[in-house]
């Protein structure tokens, strides 16, 4: 059983649990009370830290489910590629929760969302130049330093590129690794999706990060927008099942990465809690049958 | 051009729909800028208008999703959120609505509005334990007289036109009967919204009960309450507030603040 057995003394802090490398899901609020109440056999949860920050209802909620489960905590709004400095009140609260729930990952985007003082509400592409990745490892650095502890950084999943970009998504992501120690997390839909809307190779993306920097993957639905024409793009909306193309390359990087803890993902349309415990299943059998069987992840630079 | 330069461009075209800004930042190839900049700005208006839709569920009901819909992402753009802690993101959205032309028939909906400011504003207070009753016998005398008081941060006074409070209990409960039974015409309302526990409750003081209200909350020394209603009894009311869990700490010049040791998480 991957889940953790309670103690008698259940006042105990929980501690920081090691994310396994096994599927998870991420936990989001409509599942709440479902998993409180059925305890479902899922080997850890990620829940988004921006969901977190005040101490209401919710935020009790998740800190009595993680007493069961090894929690990952993923953030969506620090803006680690904002030209300026980092929200300290953000960070502050960040760091506040992050103490509070003691989980076993904690991870941000490679992109941006704030700019004078304006939250945007998405994810947005950054130009990828000497300057952005000076800013980044800049930001990184300070966010592992205010935590005390190693973050994971997620490539992203983009409609537009800069014309002044110099360098290759893939190699600003390792860069960033080598000059931070940051670890990176590897959402292998965005690669796809990325790697479709901008003609890149997924599997040149792949081969190109190093194993040993990888400590998670993220796996997710997307859809595809019909724009007339025979043109299209495709959308990274969490709002269906893992297709097959995603599978497939997802199959690669188990070959490649060896086992990895993976989230399965779905934040619109969210189904009902057996349908997400389905897909992580299949994740566990895709991540068995894909990755060498020796020693996986044992030279891991992965806290 | 300089990350900064391009963020603030890239806003600027987020904000205004204006895909032109950017020609000359982003490759283009067969799906046009305005196409991919539909995609960013969608979502950028879909968090916002679902920040508000989280921060305003009875406004929301009694409006209709794709009626809010619109009216939460013209608010947001007019005064985008400034952090991403979207819990405390929306006010404003009551004067918002007053003057938004499509709602005038709805008169009502800037008190609800209102009103789940302040309900929204107490799920999210931070923990602090509250006073207890008998932490004022400690104080005498002057001290008793020169005694501010701070509030939980929880607690909301606002006094409303309409029975805000009943629309937005029997909207929340999905009580239509309810709903349909309120009397609009009533005189003017005084709500106190709280939760210093578990559960936000929100109560109807009486008028002179209220302004005493705001004045121990407004942190006025106790020497200077007043209240214009001879049947409003200060003592009273003051352990009232204090029995309810309203206050966290008394400050008095020269002396410590007198309050309850820091909520451990054990409780």
């Amino acid at each position: 059983m991957p889940r953790q057995s309670s103690t008698a003394d259940t006042a105990a802090s929980p501690g920081r649990s090691p994310i396994p490398a096994q599927a998870g899901i991420g936990l989001r609020f409509p599942h709440h009370r479902a998993v409180l109440e059925t305890h479902p056999e899922v080997a850890w949860l990620e829940a988004h830290t921006e969901n977190y920050l005040s101490g209401d209802a919710s935020t009790r909620c998740l800190e009595a489910i993680r007493r069961d489960y090894p929690l990952s905590l993923h953030g969506v709004g620090l803006s680690l590629g904002s030209a300026l400095t980092l929200d300290a009140a953000h960070l502050g609260r960040i760091a506040e929760c992050i103490a509070r729930l003691e989980p076993g990952l904690v991870s941000e985007h490679l992109s941006w969302s704030t700019v004078d003082g304006l939250f945007l509400g998405d994810l947005l592409p950054l130009p990828l130049t000497e300057e952005a990745l000076a800013v980044v490892s800049r930001h990184v650095d300070e966010l592992q330093e205010r935590l005390g502890r190693q973050v994971l950084i997620e490539n992203p999943s983009s409609y537009m590129s800069y014309r002044h970009s110099t360098i290759p998504e893939w190699e600003f992501l390792v860069t960033l690794a080598d000059r931070t120690g940051c670890a990176i997390l590897c959402d292998v839909n965005n690669i796809y999706v990325s790697c479709c809307n901008h003609g890149w190779d997924p599997l040149k993306y792949l081969a190109a990060l190093p194993p040993e920097r990888i400590g998670e993957i993220h796996l997710a639905g997307h859809s595809t927008r019909e724009l007339g024409g025979g043109r299209s793009i495709l959308i990274d909306d969490h709002g269906s099942a893992v297709c097959d193309a995603v599978w497939q390359l997802y199959d690669a990087a188990c070959a490649r990465f060896g086992a990895v803890p993976t989230l399965i993902e779905w934040d619109t349309n969210i189904p009902a809690l057996p349908v997400l415990l389905e897909q992580a299943s299949l994740a566990t059998e895709h991540m068995k049958r894909s990755a060498p069987k020796s020693a996986a992840g044992a030279q891991r630079a992965v806290a | 051009m300089r990350l900064l330069e391009t963020q603030q461009l890239f806003a600027q075209a987020l904000r205004q729909n204006n895909a032109a800004l950017l020609t000359q930042l982003i490759d283009t190839g067969p799906v046009a800028l305005e196409e991919r900049l539909a995609i960013y700005r969608g979502t950028m208006l879909g968090t916002w208008s679902r920040a508000l839709g989280l921060s305003y569920p009875a406004v929301r009901q009694l409006v209709g999703d794709e009626f809010f819909e619109n009216a939460a992402q013209r608010f947001a753009l007019e005064s985008p959120p400034g952090n991403p802690d979207l819990d405390h993101y929306g006010a404003g959205f009551d004067r918002f609505l007053a003057e938004f032309e499509p709602a005038s028939s709805l008169p009502y909906l800037p008190d609800v509005a209102r009103l789940e400011q302040a309900v929204n504003r107490a799920l999210h207070a931070p923990r602090v334990k509250p006073l207890k009753p008998e932490r004022l016998a400690k104080l005498t005398g002057e001290a008793l007289e020169h005694a501010c008081f701070v509030p939980h941060p929880s607690v909301s006074l606002l006094e409303v036109r309409y029975p805000a409070d009943q629309i937005w209990r029997a909207v929340i409960e999905g009580d239509d009967a309810a709903l349909g039974a309120i009397k609009l015409d009533c005189e003017p309302l005084h709500l106190l919204v709280q939760r210093p526990y578990e559960d936000t409750a929100v109560v109807r003081l009486g008028a002179g009960a209220w302004h005493l209200a705001r004045q121990i909350f407004e942190g006025e020394p106790l020497g200077e309450w007043q209240s214009a209603d001879a049947t409003v009894d200060l003592t009273e009311q003051l352990a009232l507030h204090l029995a309810a869990g309203r206050l966290v700490s008394i400050r008095c010049p020269g002396l410590p603040a007198i309050q309850e040791p820091e909520c451990d998480d054990d409780e």
